[in-house]
């Protein structure tokens, strides 16, 4: 059932089993673990069904690390920031779980083995079931088209899925207004986690709306789900009873933020013959009802032998080049002038003679989404600016390593030896990224690690089964959560994470 | 490709007059480009004599590779390096051959310099240190005070 906390009357109270702060993919896929269920949940979500500006306004907040808009890269209504969602999924890799002794504070308290089954779930959540993630012979199969084995074993094929995208309020809104033990609170704010002994136990949620209304939810447990950002404002926000903030006993929450810098344009690649770059590398390929694209990523064997991080690449087809026609910008005229210089190297004649007799090639942006290493000096506290609730915005300092920029500029010099060992075409880099991070670096709106999973409370703000350290009923949903981000975008990682907390919650209590 | 060379040369070749056609061949206008592109032929030695023109494309990064390695900047030198890089290859030690085959090691090398990232920038194009001398190489024999 919908409810809208403002046409409540002033300081109504909620009972229920299970608090959930936030109704976007993690909250709504956790809320959607109990239906039919004899455990009675409330999800509280600050907007409504559709998006406000007061309400988005409330994500506002200040940047003083790399250029970051905060407010830009989420949405705050039901279905949260699977509203502006690419759609791109795929598991993290094995090795983004594991301890790797060159990657300072990683590793996860479990495999990935542990997550399978609920990333099996998560498919079927996101629509894209059955995924092929690493299965080169059936996409070999549907695409009809080979795929080059790598020739540098520095990298290998893996194939990301692409959601429809799924909007998690439009798709499953009505399945939770209908259900019988799940209340949606629409435009309720939470303004408080309020915690009793010490900070030790949370007695109870101070909702507020904009309108000033003031409500309360009492709850056996509680999950907060906000966003990898708003996770880690909400705890330090709620210091009542722990003046660091809930859970921040060892000054964790907050800490470690985690991006993944997207290198759009950091490169361009140009071919003459595109056979020589199978079709799934270039465009979204439509099979058994969800399409997919191949991208290119490091081996495990590679990041291990190198000390890397992870990395993904992508490729997409830009344009075509023909002799009579003039380049219209810089660039074009020095992707038509490799083409022509290279022509004896990337095409045979006999492919040449069946092409137009103008065409010299085409040319492909590549796209690069890295890992970056958990960082403590790269975090959200709260600034002193406060929102149109009277609450503190959150004041994101996000740092980037030399570490994560040296990984990066190997794995881009891995793609230039792949691509021109097996002659698919040349490389354009403009070098931006030689001497330092420039001064602007994209983000994928992917918030991870601002209360990351340890088993040791000096070491994660949450504990394997995602409750907080030193607060018994108190657990986080969400990329938060994730003591390493990998290079796959979160979201079917942070779903398939809330399933799992959801089997977990549902043996808790009963 | 192949068939561009056999269709010039044709035959047996020594390992110079093959990286001569080579040459000759890159300097050839691409696909379409017609006289357009065309440098003047005036001061090209004689292997090149029979060429039309070629793209200022080729001229373009073999300037570029030039101004960066100006120690390279000798004909006979540079031809001897390629050569050099040719004569490591298993096979590739013959001084005759199929202009077929010796395209083909050529190839290799590039493939094998890529291979092992023994490339260089050259205006921000990655480009393997033979592919790239090659085209210094057609800038160097285009030079009129050589």
């Amino acid at each position: 059932m919908f409810i809208d906390a403002r046409s409540l009357p002033d300081l109504s109270r909620f009972e229920t089993d299970v608090a959930i702060i936030g109704g976007g993919p993690a909250g709504i896929s956790l809320a959607r673990t109990f239906d039919g269920a004899s455990t009675r949940v409330c999800l509280i979500e600050s907007g409504g069904l559709q998006p406000e500006a007061r309400t988005q306004a409330l994500y506002d907040g200040e940047s003083v690390g790399i250029a970051y808009p905060v407010i830009a890269h989420r949405l705050r209504f039901l279905g949260g920031s699977s509203n502006h969602w690419g759609g791109f999924c795929r598991p993290l890799d094995a090795i983004d779980f594991e301890q790797r002794d060159w990657v300072p504070h990683s590793g996860w308290p479990f495999g990935r083995e542990t997550l399978l089954p609920y990333y099996e779930r998560a498919c079927d959540l996101v629509e894209i079931a059955p995924p092929r993630f690493d299965d080169k012979a059936y996409w070999e199969r549907v695409t009809g088209e080979p795929l080059p084995d790598s020739v540098t074993g520095r990298m290998q094929v893996r194939f990301v899925h692409f959601s429809p995208p799924t909007h998690f309020g439009e798709r499953y809104g009505s399945e939770l207004g209908a259900s019988k033990n799940i209340d949606v609170l629409l435009n309720a704010n939470v303004v408080n986690i309020a915690a009793v002994g010490g900070g030790r136990h949370v007695e109870h949620l101070q909702l507020q709306t904009l309108s000033g209304l003031r409500h309360r939810v009492s709850a056996r447990v509680y999950v907060l789900a906000t966003g990898g950002l708003e996770n880690a404002r909400m705890m330090l926000l709620s210091n009542d009873s722990m003046p660091a903030g809930l859970g921040n006993q060892h000054d964790l929450v907050g800490r470690f933020f985690m991006e993944h810098p997207h290198l759009s344009g950091f490169a361009e690649l140009v071919v003459a013959d595109i056979l020589r770059l199978p079709g799934i590398y270039r465009t979204r390929v439509f099979a058994d009802g969800r399409y997919a694209t191949a991208a290119f990523n490091p081996s495990e064997s590679f990041l291990r032998d190198r000390h890397l991080l992870n990395c993904t690449f992508m490729a997409g087809q830009a344009g075509d080049y023909h002799s009579n026609v003039a380049p219209n910008w810089e660039r074009a005229g020095s992707h038509k002038a490799m083409l022509e210089a290279a022509r004896r190297f990337l095409i045979d004649d006999r492919r040449a003679a069946i092409l137009p007799p103008t065409l010299l090639g085409h040319w492909l942006g590549l796209g690069c989404a890295c890992e970056q290493v958990p960082n403590p000096d790269s975090r959200v506290t709260l600034s002193p600016q406060r929102d149109a609730l009277g609450l503190q915005k959150l004041r994101l300092d996000w740092r980037l390593t030399e570490q994560d920029r040296l990984s990066a500029l190997e794995h881009m010099r891995s793609l230039v030896m792949e691509i021109g060992a097996l002659d698919i075409g040349r490389v354009f880099n403009g070098g931006e990224y030689d001497d330092a991070w420039p001064e602007i670096v994209g983000g994928g709106s992917h918030h991870m690690g601002t209360t990351r999973m340890h088993d040791d409370p000096r070491q994660g703000v949450v504990d394997p089964n995602c409750k907080v350290h030193g607060v018994d009923n108190l657990f986080v949903a969400g990329s938060s959560v994730f003591p390493t981000g990998g290079a796959s975008n979160p979201t079917l990682t942070l779903v398939a994470l809330a399933l799992r907390l959801g089997d977990h919650l549902k043996s808790l209590l009963g | 490709m192949n068939g561009h060379v056999c269709s010039i040369t044709g035959g047996t070749v020594s390992r110079r007059d093959f990286l001569l056609s080579l040459l000759s061949l890159l300097a050839a206008p691409a696909a379409g480009t017609g006289a357009a592109g065309a440098v003047p032929t005036h001061d090209l030695p004689p292997w090149l004599a029979a060429i039309s023109g070629r793209p200022e494309a080729v001229l373009r990064f073999g300037a570029a590779y030039l101004q960066l390695y100006p120690e390279e900047r000798d004909r006979e030198a540079i031809i001897a390096a390629i050569e050099s890089r040719m004569a490591d290859l298993p096979g590739g030690g013959a001084t005759a051959g199929c202009t077929v085959d010796q395209l083909l090691i050529l190839q290799r090398v590039v493939r094998g310099e890529y291979l092992r990232g023994e490339f260089v920038r050259i205006a921000g194009w990655s480009l393997s240190r033979t592919e790239a001398r090659i085209y210094a190489a057609v800038a160097l024999w285009s030079a009129p005070d050589q």
